[in-house]
């Protein structure tokens, strides 16, 4: 998913984006974000200066860990080539995300190079299922049910698949209309 | 050069919650597609406009949503959470915990007590499985005409989430706004 144009347009309204940065495409070899942040690097930043960098999803925590290894090697990565995170806004569907650089950045540091987070913008990302005008306010036609439930499973998961094993041992495919694509891919 | 950390692009999603469990086996290696589900073939790929057809969706009574994420430190939402709220469905999610707490901040409401939300609140993955399980396993044996009216029952709430949903953008945004005005004055 990419942020969506009036999230960006909105952002355009307050601050000069220096680049849109997709998290996903860097987050096996930070060194690509690296170079990236050397081509765009500036000499003097502007009060209005702002990387926005999109983070979604597909983040990993090891264990009793409360910041992820991509937070980790992105807190690295800007501080290698010494760009404040204070330039940095981060857009991502994590509620509470900025925790996470707190704990990575040290106390001292938090009024300046803490980057701005918005944690609860379900909106800000593309897709087109929000305010789509072929969307009509429908009636909600319960005489037209005829299964109980619905999933549609799309990439493989451990919590799909335990989902999916489940409707298929106890033989729920009449009371669960069930599609899974990613079976085939794990 | 400092360290960075990897893992590979398999164990990016936090998988490992039960590695050592009943749960994990990977089911037979072909795709499954219920004949109710209508539209094109997998049609649920693409998250285009005409891939969840509203018709299709007043067939069921409740979506059981898998989110992208499931053994997260944090409530995590996406796209596949608007589809049941723009088709005034119920639901229950398969996520990460306090996932319909973070919804209810957006203004969303959930179907307790029809469903036993209960699960939304248990940080364990494994025991959030279980207890999503055994309420679907509830939830299928009751008769269908319960679950009819239960969608009946939560009229007024199917359609508060669906006003709620197509405000949201606009409220979103506006909070951005309030956010970088409130910066900028207090900058002043």
């Amino acid at each position: 998913m990419s942020l969506n144009k009036n999230f960006i347009s909105t952002l355009r309204e307050y601050i000069n984006i220096v680049d849109i940065i997709k998290l996903d495409k860097f987050q096996h070899n930070f060194d690509l974000l690296k170079d990236r942040l050397i081509e765009t690097r500036k000499e003097v930043y502007s009060p209005k200066d702002f990387y926005v960098i999109k983070h979604s999803n597909g983040q990993y925590y090891l264990p009793h860990c409360k910041y992820s290894l991509t937070t980790f090697n992105l807190v690295q990565t800007f501080q290698e080539i010494d760009i404040s995170l204070g330039r940095v806004i981060i857009v991502t569907n994590d509620p509470g995300y900025l925790d996470e650089f707190k704990l990575l950045i040290p106390d001292r540091l938090h009024q300046y190079d803490l980057p701005i987070v918005f944690d609860d913008c379900m909106s800000a990302f593309y897709n087109h299922h929000l305010d789509n005008p072929k969307w009509n306010n429908i009636a909600i036609n319960n005489d037209k049910i005829e299964k109980h439930c619905l999933t549609m499973m799309g990439s493989g998961r451990v919590h799909r698949n335990a989902l999916y094993n489940h409707i298929k041992k106890h033989n729920y495919f009449n009371q669960i209309a069930t599609s899974y694509r990613g079976i085939n891919e794990r | 050069m400092k360290d960075r950390i990897y893992t590979n692009t398999k164990t990016q999603w936090n998988e490992n919650w039960n590695n050592y469990s009943k749960l994990t086996t990977i089911p037979d290696n072909q795709s499954f597609k219920d004949l109710l589900i209508t539209g094109k073939p997998n049609g649920h790929k693409k998250t285009g406009t005409g891939d969840y057809q509203q018709e299709f969706y007043q067939k069921i009574g409740i979506d059981i949503v898998t989110e992208t994420a499931f053994a997260y430190p944090y409530p995590s939402t996406t796209e596949k959470i608007f589809r049941p709220i723009i088709n005034k469905r119920m639901f229950l999610v398969i996520g990460p915990a306090n996932t319909l707490k973070f919804l209810k901040t957006k203004g969303f409401q959930t179907f307790d007590p029809f469903i036993n939300e209960t699960y939304d609140s248990i940080t364990d993955p494994v025991n959030r499985m279980e207890s999503i399980l055994a309420e679907i396993d509830r939830l299928v044996t009751l008769p269908l005409d319960t679950i009819r009216n239960a969608v009946l029952q939560y009229t007024d709430v199917l359609n508060l989430n669906f006003t709620t949903v197509m405000n949201l953008e606009k409220l979103e945004l506006q909070k951005v706004k309030e956010r970088f005005e409130n910066r900028q004055e207090g900058d002043g």
